[in-house]
């Protein structure tokens, strides 16, 4: 019952393979180490051992990127795991339960998160437990959870009307397993597809914290952090920003192609549409 | 064993099914017939507490001692698929697409506390007495791997792994070929407990079952054995459709009843049937009674025992 690969689903694996591969060689090996401030290689051009060329505290611009993909994944998986551990069951619950009172409650207070901004809840949580990269996965992982509930939601209630549920009522079971066994496998690839997408959101959130501060420390290399000091040096040496400004742009562009490949290689239906045409 | 008394179905103030009293004994085979949107499967669905948000049904219904009507799903849960089952009309979404078929035949074994390796190995054996060529391999299968007649024997062997005592059919031949059909029928008849089959299909009733229930506009209109019934049916609604179903000679009018069922809640108040009936008369305005011991139906002006 598998589809056929497309086209997005290559490219955007190619991509995200691409930050991944980057972000574990980094574990084991970088040209040069991203946080050592060398004067003597300040603004360094590229070539010469320097890949990429050096900042202006002389760090390795190549080796910063390589970590500041581990931070960037690391921020996104865990405010994706954040949202889909939340979400998923809320959604499910909301999309179950035939309280009608209790699945509207669900999703009003879903949409009261969904209208808060989500940097701006991260800038309140920043200033409140302190700014890092534990608030802003935090923050970012809360804000992701609506969308997340909001598609368990409407995949759950789409599957409680098969007759395959109807079935396992008929034959007893109760509703929690009917939940773990019936639904969650069947809503599964909606999920799957929500988390790549919500993956490249978290991306980009995480940078813009980073950029104004409100993300991942120094010294810890960032993408979004090492555009932000780039910043004065915009018209002087632009490569500083544009190599972690195209990290950024193809890791997003990636998740999100990924997802969109995704969601029609898992989805049947669509790809029946697309067969006929 | 099951019997019925007073059964109404509302959705608010509509009532769709009205009054509706039988009885199934032991190893009874009994039909429901009647056309789409006269009550059939609601009537199903309500003894297995099975109906849709917003639809409650009131009246009596008893499995052995054990009330099915007005009490909380929790206390059905453990008489469904185990006291009664029921096999549904749609083989191709009845199944989940993504278990392996054997392991939603043990999973209703287990749900109702039969160990683990003993329900896969029944499970195997259950699709082997459905006639299910190479069982072990079939067990192994998903859904979708399977075709529409082998995957409504795998529905039938998961209603029928906890030996209930009644088998609810909510017509399980109807999405399927007709050579495939009469196969099925043969099996259901051969190993069906007690059996409440529902269908619009007369000859598919006439097959399998020894009494029929008429339904229109949610009522019974006719009851009785099939013989008798479909030989010599009373009320003008049983008559039009038998006539409906017969073969006619090339260049004939094809009998039709005229009309269409009306949409639930717009049915005529009085007899159902009198909207569409030829023989409707001023009489038809009140409710008849379901009259008659054994062969019964609710007409004023019911067909002569011919």
């Amino acid at each position: 019952m598998k589809g056929r690969v497309n086209a997005g689903l290559i490219a955007g694996g190619v991509l995200v393979g691409l930050v991944v591969a980057m972000a574990l060689v980094s574990f084991v090996w970088t040209p040069h180490d991203p946080e050592l401030v060398d004067a003597a290689n300040k603004l360094r051009e590229p070539g010469d051992g320097y890949l990429l060329g050096a900042d202006k505290f002389g760090r390795d611009t190549f080796s910063q990127l390589m970590v500041g993909a581990r931070t960037t994944l690391y921020v996104g998986i865990v405010a994706v795991g954040i949202a889909a551990l939340i979400g998923t069951p809320l959604g499910v619950i909301a999309g179950m339960t035939r309280l009608r009172w209790l699945s509207e409650l669900v999703m009003r207070v879903n949409d009261l998160v969904f209208a808060f901004p989500a940097l701006l809840l991260a800038v309140m949580l920043g200033a409140v437990y302190g700014a890092g990269t534990l608030t802003a996965m935090i923050a970012i992982g809360v804000a992701t959870v609506p969308a997340f509930a909001r598609v368990a939601r409407a995949a759950t209630m789409q599957v409680m009307v098969t007759d395959y549920i109807l079935a396992a009522r008929a034959a007893g079971r109760r509703r929690l397993p009917v939940a773990f066994r019936h639904v969650l496998p069947n809503i599964g690839s909606m999920l799957i597809v929500q988390a790549s997408v919500s993956f490249a959101i978290a991306i980009l959130a995480e940078a813009a914290l980073s950029f104004l501060g409100f993300g991942t420390r120094p010294p810890t290399p960032s993408w979004g952090r090492m555009l932000q000091e780039s910043q004065e040096l915009l018209f002087s040496t632009p490569r500083l920003a544009l190599w972690p400004g195209l990290a950024i742009a193809l890791a997003v562009l990636g998740f999100n192609l990924l997802g969109d490949g995704l969601r029609d290689y898992l989805d049947p239906k669509l790809r029946r549409i697309r067969a006929e045409r | 064993m099951l019997s019925v008394e007073g059964l109404t179905v509302r959705a608010g103030a509509v009532e769709l099914v009205h009054d509706v009293s039988f009885h199934i004994g032991p190893g009874e085979r009994v039909g429901l017939i009647g056309e789409s949107g006269s009550g059939k499967s609601l009537t199903a669905l309500s003894l297995m507490g099975l109906l849709p948000e917003g639809v409650t049904a009131g009246g009596k219904a008893r499995l052995h001692d054990r009330d099915l009507i007005g009490v909380p799903e929790s206390k059905l849960k453990d008489l469904r698929g185990r006291a009664m089952s029921m096999v549904f009309q749609e083989p191709m979404t009845a199944l989940n697409p993504l278990m392996r078929v054997g392991a939603q035949v043990a999973e209703v074994m287990t749900l109702h506390g039969r160990p683990r390796d003993q329900a896969r190995a029944r499970a195997v054996e259950l699709l082997g007495e459905v006639r299910l060529p190479d069982p072990a391999q079939v067990a192994r299968a998903y859904p979708h791997q399977l075709s529409g007649g082998q995957r409504q024997r795998v529905m039938l062997a998961i209603a029928l792994a906890n030996e209930p005592g009644l088998l609810i059919c909510d017509e399980p031949t109807t999405a399927l070929d007709v050579t495939v059909q009469k196969q099925m029928l043969d099996l259901i008849a051969e190993v069906a407990p007690a059996l409440l089959f529902i269908t619009h299909d007369l000859a598919v009733v006439a097959s399998v079952c020894e009494r029929v229930l008429v339904m229109y506009g949610g009522r019974v209109v006719e009851s009785g054995p099939i013989r008798e019934v479909f030989t010599r049916p009373r009320h003008r609604y049983t008559e039009g459709l038998l006539a409906a179903s017969k073969l006619t000679p090339r260049g004939t009018r094809l009998p039709t009843i005229q009309g269409s069922v009306p949409p639930a809640g717009q049915f005529p108040g009085g007899c159902v049937f009198r909207n569409r009936c030829p023989h409707a008369d001023t009489a038809c305005e009140k409710v008849p009674a379901l009259t008659g011991e054994g062969h019964a139906h609710a007409c004023w002006h019911p067909a002569d025992r011919g």
